[in-house]
């Protein structure tokens, strides 16, 4: 359905992630940015479960080998299909042929390509989503690449197209819902804010790095990708040296290397590690942390458990919200 | 997404809701083979000012030749996209037929506001930000210029 | 080796909202992971846990939706713990041929310069224990193996190592472990065996299972 034009752009098929072989060593996988794949998938009333193309890297191209309808969410990357520019958050029917052209965003960091009826690649232990470092799930367990087909799952029936249709529709960005968060007022207001609860190893730290963490911004180095960010700042002590058991973690995990500079593990990060943790960004932020570009900063805001489950519970309100509107809108719509 | 959804009580209870907090006096919504006409009827018709921008602007008669860009749902009039401050397009700016001028949003939805023809922007008749109704005039475009 | 705070108690915490995190008391040995992997049996089966995902004597249970009260989760853990008795997992054996040390052994050096040990004892020692898995993690069919001998465990790298081959034979800290895919690694890297631990076409998937035993064979030494 769609033909990549596009060489090394570290593209990958993903879903929501591949749940329950932990213990075989498999990490989860999945979007980074989970918000923007389900909204997408909801523009083109799509199963929840429909795998997408997550791009991380610009310009990307694709065109279009057969008509179908697609959706774009994420950054803001100055689409167009072919001539016609495509909004942000938005679906749009492709025509055969089309090329669609992501451009470079203004801000954020990924962008999510949904085809209608979902990615058409086999489900590996669960999922569609791309395990790279096993070399299965996805794309034939790689990221994408120049000349590669990528098929849609066949829709029960054609489309049709309804009058007013041909320019599509969208939502707001989940931002305009869900807002900023805040921190101090001398902050950078271009840097991302997560909330993030501690972990077991928050103690060992010597007060002053715990306060650095707190209270500085931190920087997403070029050693950043799907497994982790690693981050630039102040060098973290803890009282005495930690040598730590292998034990699970989960995206989100901030681990502090001997180095003291932090890493984030993220949704391609080993299932689990032994490096000491000093928090964990809450799961509700991470579609925030998705969209904090390479160079940007970060900072980190403490929170509490019940307020961190509250995060989660406005997540799902949202989508439910969206759902009912999306479908309220498609109506009769195939 | 089922074949010939209805509407359902529920849902017509929140589309009432959204207009009653809009400021919306009426609304038609069409479907396969039916069509709904929900009035809300007041004591008195007040024009309701939102947060302080201003409600439909008279509307001037337009001119033979201009093209009148019709709501055709209500919504909040947006000029520029939500994620963007550049607006989708400036007076005096050429534009084809099926572009994007503006967007109407209803809660988080956004539908476009679509050029019906080539031409020229005049201007908005409506402030960004405003409720509009279905069937507003929300813009005139002028002849294409022919190049 | 014990982690920082150490005392008589397990210790719990948790990742977020994502998963709660059991961290039994006392010496990394057979018995305790065998209660350990007693309690993720156990644990497994609770509502609300999306899997029980043993480590090395601790257990990660992640959340199909955190619950609204960790304690209680907690103190279920605590009572489990309490009763759980050792799981004699006993599986099969397998014998993997090493050749230590030169270029699939690049930290070798290291572990002689941590250990004071020569480079024939590490690998004397290294291959002379009957490994038990203890857990899996880390990369998909990677094992986490009990009974390697303290007097060559070397702390893992200040700095982790890209692009590590699969069949990787590493130690990091008091642990040993083969790496079953190539990818990076914060281990000490001391030799190399060819295996293939994961086949994502099987219903189970990973070649080993905790309880399983290996045995390495030297079969070269690169000095």
């Amino acid at each position: 359905m769609i033909e990549v034009l596009s060489n090394a752009a570290l593209a990958t098929i993903q879903d929501q992630g591949r749940q329950g072989y932990l213990r075989y060593g498999v990490g989860t996988s999945g979007a980074m940015d989970r918000v923007a794949l389900a909204v997408g998938n909801l523009l083109l009333g799509n199963p929840d479960d429909a795998a997408g193309i997550e791009i991380p890297l610009f310009p990307f191209r694709v065109r279009f080998t057969e008509d179908v309808a697609f959706a774009l969410t994420g950054a803001d990357c100055s689409a167009r299909l072919g001539k016609r520019p495509v909004l942000p958050w938005w679906t749009l029917q492709a025509k055969k042929d089309d090329v669609l052209t992501i451009g470079v965003p203004a801000s954020g960091a990924r962008c999510y390509l949904l085809l209608k009826g979902g990615v058409d690649v086999p489900i590996v232990l669960g999922s569609r989503s791309t395990q790279l470092r096993g070399e299965f799930g996805g794309f034939l367990g790689r990221q994408l690449q120049k000349g590669d087909v990528i098929q849609a799952a066949a829709v029960e029936s054609a489309y049709t197209e309804k009058e007013g249709d041909a320019a599509g529709f969208g939502v707001t960005p989940p931002s305009w819902t869900l807002g900023g968060l805040e921190t101090s007022p001398v902050a950078n207001p271009a840097d991302t804010v997560v909330r993030v609860l501690p972990a077991a190893e928050y103690e060992a730290y010597e007060q002053d790095s715990i306060e650095a963490f707190w209270r500085e911004s931190w920087k997403v180095t070029p050693q950043s990708d799907r497994y982790g960010y690693r981050l630039g700042g102040p060098v973290l002590n803890s009282k005495r040296p930690v040598e730590m058991r292998s034990h699970g973690i989960v995206p989100g995990v901030i681990q502090v290397p001997p180095s003291g500079q932090p890493i984030i593990q993220l949704r391609d990060a080993q299932p689990s590690g032994g490096y000491p943790k000093i928090g964990t960004v809450i799961e509700a932020d991470l579609w925030r942390l998705a969209q904090a570009r390479i160079g940007s900063k970060l900072r980190f805001v403490q929170t509490n458990y019940e307020e961190a489950v509250d995060a989660l519970d406005e997540l799902d309100r949202y989508m439910t919200k969206l759902r009912h509107l999306v479908g309220l809108h498609r109506g009769d719509r195939p | 997404m089922t074949q010939g959804k209805e509407l359902q009580i529920s849902e017509l209870e929140q589309i009432t809701g959204w207009l009653e907090t809009a400021g919306i006096e009426f609304i038609e919504i069409g479907g396969k083979g039916a069509v709904v006409r929900l009035t809300l009827e007041r004591q008195t018709l007040e024009r309701q000012t939102l947060k302080g921008k201003s409600a439909v602007n008279p509307q001037p008669a337009p001119s033979v030749r201009e093209t009148q860009v019709i709501a055709v749902s209500p919504g909040v009039v947006l000029t520029c996209h939500p994620m963007r401050s550049t607006p989708f397009v400036e007076p005096g700016a050429a534009v084809r037929q099926g572009d994007v001028l503006g967007l109407l949003r209803i809660a988080q939805l956004c539908l476009p506001v679509v050029a019906p023809c080539d031409g020229v922007v005049v201007k908005w008749l409506v402030e960004p930000g405003a409720t509009v109704g279905y069937g507003t005039t929300l813009m005139t475009l002028a002849p294409a210029r022919h190049l | 080796m014990t982690s920082i705070d150490s005392d008589q108690k397990p210790r719990i915490s948790l990742l977020g909202t994502s998963a709660m995190l059991f961290e039994a008391p006392g010496e990394l040995d057979l018995r305790t992971q065998r209660r350990i992997w007693a309690l993720g049996q156990r644990a497994a089966t609770w509502e609300g846990i999306r899997e029980a995902v043993p480590g090395m004597s601790n257990l990660m249970l992640t959340f199909d939706r955190p619950p609204r009260q960790p304690a209680s989760l907690a103190a279920a853990l605590n009572d489990a713990w309490a009763e759980a008795e050792e799981l004699s997992l006993e599986g099969k054996t397998v014998v993997l041929p090493v050749q230590y040390g030169g270029d699939f052994g690049p930290h070798l050096s290291d572990v002689v310069a941590h250990t004071g040990l020569p480079v024939d004892e590490i690998v004397a020692l290294h291959s002379e224990p009957l490994y038990t898995v203890y857990a899996l993690g880390s990369h998909p069919g990677y094992c986490y193996l009990g009974g390697m001998d303290p007097r060559i465990a070397a702390p893992r790298r200040k700095v982790p190592v890209l692009g590590l081959p699969g069949g990787a034979v590493s130690i990091g800290g008091v642990q040993t472990g083969v790496s079953a895919s190539a990818g990076p690694s914060g281990w000490n890297t001391i030799g190399h065996t060819d295996m293939s631990f994961f086949d994502p076409a099987r219903t189970n998937p990973a070649m080993l299972a905790p309880g399983d035993m290996i045995r390495f064979r030297v079969e070269r030494v690169v000095r």
